[in-house]
């Protein structure tokens, strides 16, 4: 179709205000926070889910494919448009439509941004678990399509277990509702297989979340090793000793570094690792653990543990971890973040091979783990504009993914697959595997409307 | 500008921004507009592209680069801190050059070189807020010598809304004993539009008066009232003068007893850190410290306050610019005042007075907005 | 449809004929719903469970999986039953790595098995469902139907705990889905898609579960009440508190009554709550005291509290309750929101009252779920008509607070007259096309599921 003539079409619906497709447009909708690039052919800002519905309705009667998008911060190309086709950009959408306390649920709209929520239900005393690093500017729309995770979901679980239903928009208008506040609707489980599907089955225009009373107390402890291994040691110790801390986090030296020129987060910049522990709930008893944690943080030959005295100090030490990827770009202008996640016994040995494929390829890598749930997130520092470069980085991006496969583990624990892991998935899934999900996208979205190109890979090898 | 310039001076600037988008929570542009080329991210996606022959200087980025308030957040909460900003004007620059540029633009430019102010009136005009004062010395605050300059700025001097701002600022030195002047029609704009406007190498005449005045009058200190004034001077002027903003100015006069409050004022006021002081000057502490020493007054922080402190709008030029987008911003400044609960706001800066204010009136919301100096005047004669 | 000979000395090939059973009068104990299966079979390994199935889909024949029979009376009546396939066979260990808190085990294994063994490892483990009839429901039918208990409230539910699966397609594909990570998001998650698909998308062959380490201290506190507001006005505040009970239910009197002919309960109220508190030992002794005393300003008349074997004898005679009250049991399953609690125990206890039917109430409280037992002796055909009414109504009460309601067990008699999966909902569209998709032959479990699946 013309591209005037869609235009013109689309304006229709949402208002010619709400269509652009000039060429910066193009441009600027062409990008995430992945290293892929593609053009749409317009994007669309709609303002409901009846606008999405009359959109789709278009879009699948002329063949184009659509594309939805909240704040663009994927890591693995998943809202890439590679095959043109409307973009659907949910900033218009971002109210939150109901806090309800007594029933334990908050109903949104997918463009707003997580934390805003999060601020918002701070206000009752209640809080949304899934704390994922980007959640001041990542949209709950794309935590879902993403199964999003964080520190805390070692603890408390993934996006996942905090989405309860939607509302969604089929591949041809049709809006459904799938679960819902109440638990336990009877039939598939339609919501969490639509979690983590990577606006490829359907676009939700309305979340259902748990919410859950904030935790009586929490204590937050740094722990500073010189040695790497003693870091990594200490993680499974502690899992070990049967406590399951709400965090386990682990920064190594070079990350620390970016961090601490970024903003003063309190990390020592002669340790090799430091480990970000949190412990939350009950207030009682929770001394006593965390004495505990240090004594095995003690066993494992730590330099010091500091405890964060105030929040302004929790705040402090969690932007640092927050900011790491980021602030990992003051050492290279760019960084490839790897998505790994291995059984967290395997971390050390898996870790030392990931810097091993790092040196091999003359390549400088920064680590930062969520190392209690096993989820390496290798950084690779280069240059994006150096060719040769950008071309070893995701030869080496590839090899870290195969380790963590062989391991025992998978190759994407929070990120998602996009546009950047499709050959990948053979590492972890055989052609019947994928086949299986083939159903499922059929089943959904059987003209292939939705996010073309992505998750599942076109050619599968024979079983 | 020209684009190989822009090359050198920024593509490595540019390159760190690894397009994550944290930004994007943060923007006030972003906030009103939600799309892609509002964001910081987007602005440099597209120096970048332009940079290397992605694109080409289309329509929409000039409008683009044109709707950016300068008020550098998303630097400061940038991890590797991308100098977003600096590219923007760059790019206003290389706009400039290309003769693509929003047409008001010119209309300041024109004001400038012909009376070397932005407001269009004659530069003798400059001190008629002195009118207002009623009793006032023979020299009219004007004297051939003097230890301190008192910068006015165009928008104090010219646009009577803001003449409150210098008349009690000069009623707090004239009390404070401090020996001063004011350059009226002698003082000429600092040159803060036209770097905003791409137009920075247009600015030299200006720069070299003023500095050629702070040596004729002698002056050891040059104080503003106006952060963009006081910012232009201290990025871009070359003066053995210390440079002062009236609120270091008076919690000095404080601490050597030159100002003293009585029995202070019973209020709830929160305070707005423009972002040219705040932010792009690292001014936070002395307005606050002045207004703490003030008796029963009760400051409450906003919740984006200091390094996080949210532009009302004004910033940029984008109130010339863009009007609507500007009043937008606003909008979400005075939400957040409201939910302060302050009966109050006190800034230090007349355009964030201007931006909010103007809003404020114009949608019929009560809000009491006030320059610092009026406060501080306010406790001296109490 | 080939000959009953065929299929029988074909699929004994793979099973091998002890595995098999092909004779009329035993072959009677697999009825369901009043269909005999031709044969049963119990495959040992995830291999000849495929060869099976893919005999099965080659031949267009019906195939009913089932482990040790606990949920039979479960679904609606089947349309064809043809295969039956044991899964008890598949009872291994795969993987037991404490280490990590995962394990992998088959399908037919039961819950108490795996439970025991985890106890006897390291410092002590468990797999945290808690689901009716534990030592004799296997986890691939706990999975299968989505089976949960009062412990849910802490722990969550089969779709919270399962990482990883291996499943038989209807086509015979072995099919790997999640892993053995607790965070991953390579491809679909399919394993969402399978628990509670009550058989009808694949046989589940092999599940990997998250453990946790055993609690350092368990305690279970009763607390009596006269009137329901008192009971419900309590738990709503300990829900919306900071406190962290591993479960609370509501019961009602003549849930009571018949859980005091099976264990010794000096509880004298109309309404009882149960909490379960584990945990850390300070932590469960805090709230120990702090909930007795919440109790006291609701009007609690008394509160028991039950540590170690008293406790865990209590909590599995409520779990089980739908097994030893009454073997003419109607179970229904109801859920809502949170804050209709109250209301919801208040319209059932109303609602049977007025069709002359008792029923015993039992509340996941802090869930919003409902079991009704309805206490009838056998089911006539008049009787049959009110009760399908009297469901009817407590179905749409169920509707109208947000929920929806399922019948979990009833005479094939009352069965034929309702819909025992409640109101169909938008979604039956695609969850139709999902099965289309997967099993176009319609050979999993035919007519048991949602919309007739």
């Amino acid at each position: 179709m013309e591209r005037e003539k869609m235009v013109e079409e689309l304006a229709g619906i949402v208002g010619k205000e709400n269509v652009l497709s000039s060429e910066t447009d193009l441009l600027l909708y062409g990008y995430d926070a992945s290293l892929f690039r593609g053009r749409p052919d317009c994007i669309v800002l709609p303002g409901s889910t009846e606008e999405v519905s009359k959109i789709v309705k278009f879009a699948r009667a002329n063949g184009i494919h659509i594309v939805a998008r909240g704040s663009g911060t994927n890591l693995s190309g998943g809202t890439i448009p590679t095959q043109g086709g409307i973009v659907l950009h949910f900033s218009r959408m971002n109210r939150v439509l109901e806090i309800d306390i007594e029933n334990q649920r908050a109903v949104v709209e997918p463009g707003i941004f997580t934390l805003v929520l999060k601020n918002q239900l701070a206000r009752y005393g209640y809080i949304y678990q899934p704390d994922p690093a980007s959640e001041k500017v990542s949209t709950l729309g794309g935590n879902f399509g993403e199964n999003s995770g964080g520190p805390h979901c070692l603890k408390y679980g993934v996006t996942t277990n905090h989405i309860l239903g939607a509302e969604v928009v089929l591949y041809d208008g049709e809006v459904i509702q799938v679960g819902g506040k109440a638990l336990d609707h009877p039939g598939y489980d339609l919501t969490g297989v639509l979690v983590g599907s990577e606006g490829t089955l359907g676009i939700a225009t309305k979340l259902i979340l748990r919410i859950m009373p904030k935790p009586e107390a929490v204590k937050t402890m740094l722990a500073i090793y010189n040695s790497l291994e003693d870091a990594g040691r200490t993680v499974s110790a502690i899992i070990a000793d049967g406590i399951i801390p709400a965090t386990l986090e682990m920064i190594d030296r070079l990350t620390i570094k970016a961090v601490e020129e970024s903003i003063h987060a309190g990390f020592p910049l002669d340790a090799e690792a430091v480990l970000l522990i949190e412990l939350d709930g009950l207030k009682d008893g929770m001394e006593r653990l965390a004495e505990r944690i240090m004594e095995i943080c003690r066993k494992n030959n730590v330099r010091e543990v500091k405890v964060a005295k105030t929040e302004a100090e929790r705040a402090q030490l969690w932007a640092g971890r927050r900011g790491a990827f980021g602030a990992v770009a003051r050492l290279r202008p760019n960084y490839f973040v790897c998505d790994g996640t291995v059984p967290r016994t395997r971390l050390p040995e898996v870790l030392t091979r990931v810097m091993e494929i790092g040196r091999r390829y003359g390549l400088a890598i920064a680590n930062v783990f969520h190392a209690g749930d096993g989820n390496l997130h290798p950084l690779i520092l280069f240059d994006e504009r150096n060719e040769e470069e950008l071309r070893k980085v995701h030869l080496a991006g590839s090899e870290i993914l195969k380790l963590c496969a062989d391991a025992g583990g998978t190759i994407s624990g929070e990120h998602g697959i996009g546009t950047e892991k499709m050959k990948e998935m053979l590492f972890v899934f055989n052609s019947q595997d994928i086949a299986a999900m083939k159903k499922v996208k059929k089943a959904f979205d059987p003209e292939d409307v939705y996010n073309p190109g992505k998750v599942l890979p076109e050619q599968t090898l024979s079983a | 500008m020209k684009q190989e310039e822009l090359k050198t001076l920024l593509y490595d600037e540019i390159a760190k921004c690894n397009r994550c988008g944290f930004c994007l929570a943060v923007c006030p542009v972003y906030t009103v507009k939600g799309r892609e080329w509002a964001t910081p991210r987007g602005k440099n996606a597209l120096i970048r592209a332009i940079i290397e022959n992605k694109i080409d200087w289309t329509p929409e980025i000039e409008e683009t680069l044109f709707r950016c308030t300068g008020c550098r957040l998303c630097t400061q909460t940038c991890f590797p801190a991308v100098e977003t900003n600096q590219g923007v004007l760059a790019g206003r620059e290389c706009l400039v050059d290309r003769r693509q540029y929003p047409k008001v633009v010119d209309r300041v430019v024109e004001a400038l070189e012909k009376n070397f102010n932005i407001s269009g009136e004659s530069n003798q005009s400059r001190s008629m807020w002195v009118e207002g004062l009623g009793e006032v010395p023979d020299h009219k605050f004007q004297k051939e010598r003097a230890e301190v300059i008192y910068f006015v700025g165009c928008v104090a001097a010219f646009y009577p809304m803001a003449h409150k701002i210098p008349q009690t600022f000069v009623r707090i030195l004239d009390r404070a004993g401090v020996d001063f002047t004011i350059l009226g029609g002698e003082e000429w704009c600092c040159g803060f539009p036209l770097i905003q406007a791409g137009m920075k190498e247009k600015m030299g005449k200006l720069v070299e008066h003023n500095e050629q005045k702070v040596k004729e009058v002698g002056a050891k200190a040059v104080v503003f009232a106006c952060p963009s004034c006081y910012h232009t001077w201290k990025e871009r002027y070359h003066t053995d003068a210390e440079l002062l903003h009236s609120t270091q100015f008076m919690e000095r006069l404080i601490e050597e007893k030159k100002i003293a409050f009585n029995n202070g004022i019973e209020r709830k006021v929160t305070y707005h850190d423009p972002c040219d002081l705040g932010r792009n000057s690292g001014v936070y502490d002395p307005p606050r410290n002045i207004l703490r020493k003030i008796p029963n007054l009760h400051l409450v922080e906003l919740e984006g306050n200091r390094q996080l402190s949210v532009c009302c709008g004004g910033g940029g030029d984008l109130e010339m610019i863009d009007p609507e987008l500007s009043a937008a911003i606003a909008q979400r400044k005075v939400e957040e005042i409201q939910r302060t609960g302050a009966d109050e706001v006190v800034t230090s800066c007349q355009q964030c007075i201007r931006t909010i204010s103007g809003y404020a009136r114009k949608h019929k919301i009560k809000i009491r907005v006030k320059d610092i100096t009026e406060v501080v005047w306010e406790a001296m004669v109490k | 449809m080939p000959s009953t000979m065929k299929t029988l000395s074909r699929l004994q090939e793979i099973v091998g004929e002890a595995n098999l059973i092909k004779d009329r009068d035993r072959l009677k104990a697999y009825k369901l719903d009043g269909k005999t299966p031709k044969v049963v079979v119990s495959p040992a390994t995830v291999d000849e469970t495929s060869r099976v199935v893919a005999y099965a889909y080659e031949k267009g024949l019906a195939l009913v999986p089932r482990g040790n029979g606990t949920k039979m009376k479960m679904g609606g009546i089947p349309k064809r039953v043809d295969i039956l396939l044991s899964t008890t066979r598949l009872n291994r260990i795969t993987d037991k790595d404490c280490d990590n808190l995962t394990l992998c085990v088959e399908s037919g294994i039961t819950l108490d098995e795996v439970q025991k063994t985890l106890a006897r490892e390291g410092r002590g483990y468990f797999l945290p469902l808690d689901p009716p009839f534990s030592d004799k429901a296997t986890l691939g039918g706990i999975v299968a139907t989505n089976a949960s208990g009062p412990k849910r409230l802490l722990y969550g539910t089969a779709r919270d705990l399962i990482t990883g699966m291996k499943t038989v397609f209807p086509n015979g594909d072995v099919v790997v889905s999640g892993g053995k990570t607790v965070k991953n998001v390579s491809g679909y998650d399919m394993c969402k898609l399978l628990i509670g698909s009550f058989g009808t998308l694949g046989i589940i062959c092999e599940m990997t579960f998250r453990l946790l380490p055993l609690p350092e201290k368990e305690a279970t506190l009763l607390l009596s009440f006269q009137k329901l507001e008192q009971a419900d006005g309590f738990v709503r505040e300990i829900i919306s508190s900071q406190l962290i009970p591993a479960s609370i239910e509501t019961l009602n009197r003549p849930a009571l009554d018949y859980l005091k002919r099976q264990i010794p309960l000096s509880t004298d109220g109309n309404y009882l709550v149960a909490i379960g508190l584990e945990g850390v030992r300070e932590g469960v002794e805090r709230q120990m005291a702090e909930i007795g005393e919440r109790g006291k300003r609701y009007g609690c008349v008394n509160a028991e509290a039950m540590d170690g074997e008293e406790g865990e004898a209590f909590w599995k005679a409520l779990r089980d309750f739908s097994i030893w009250s009454d073997p003419d049991l109607i179970s229904l399953k109801s859920n809502f929101f949170l804050s209709k609690h109250g209301e919801m125990i208040a319209s059932y206890e109303r609602m049977t009252a007025e069709s002359g039917v008792r029923s015993a109430l039992i509340c996941h409280s802090g869930n919003g779920i409902l079991y009704s037992h309805l206490l009838t002796a056998k089911v006539s055909r008049s009787k049959a008509e009110v009760l399908a009414g009297l469901i009817q109504k407590m179905t749409l009460e169920a509707v109208k607070n947000g929920g929806n309601l399922i019948v979990e067990s009833a005479p094939s008699s009352l069965k034929k007259r309702i819909d025992v999966w409640g109101e169909a909902r938008s979604d039956l569209r695609i969850m139709q096309r999902i099965k289309e998709e997967m099993d176009p032959r319609r050979i999993l479990n035919p007519g048991r599921f949602v919309g007739g699946i």
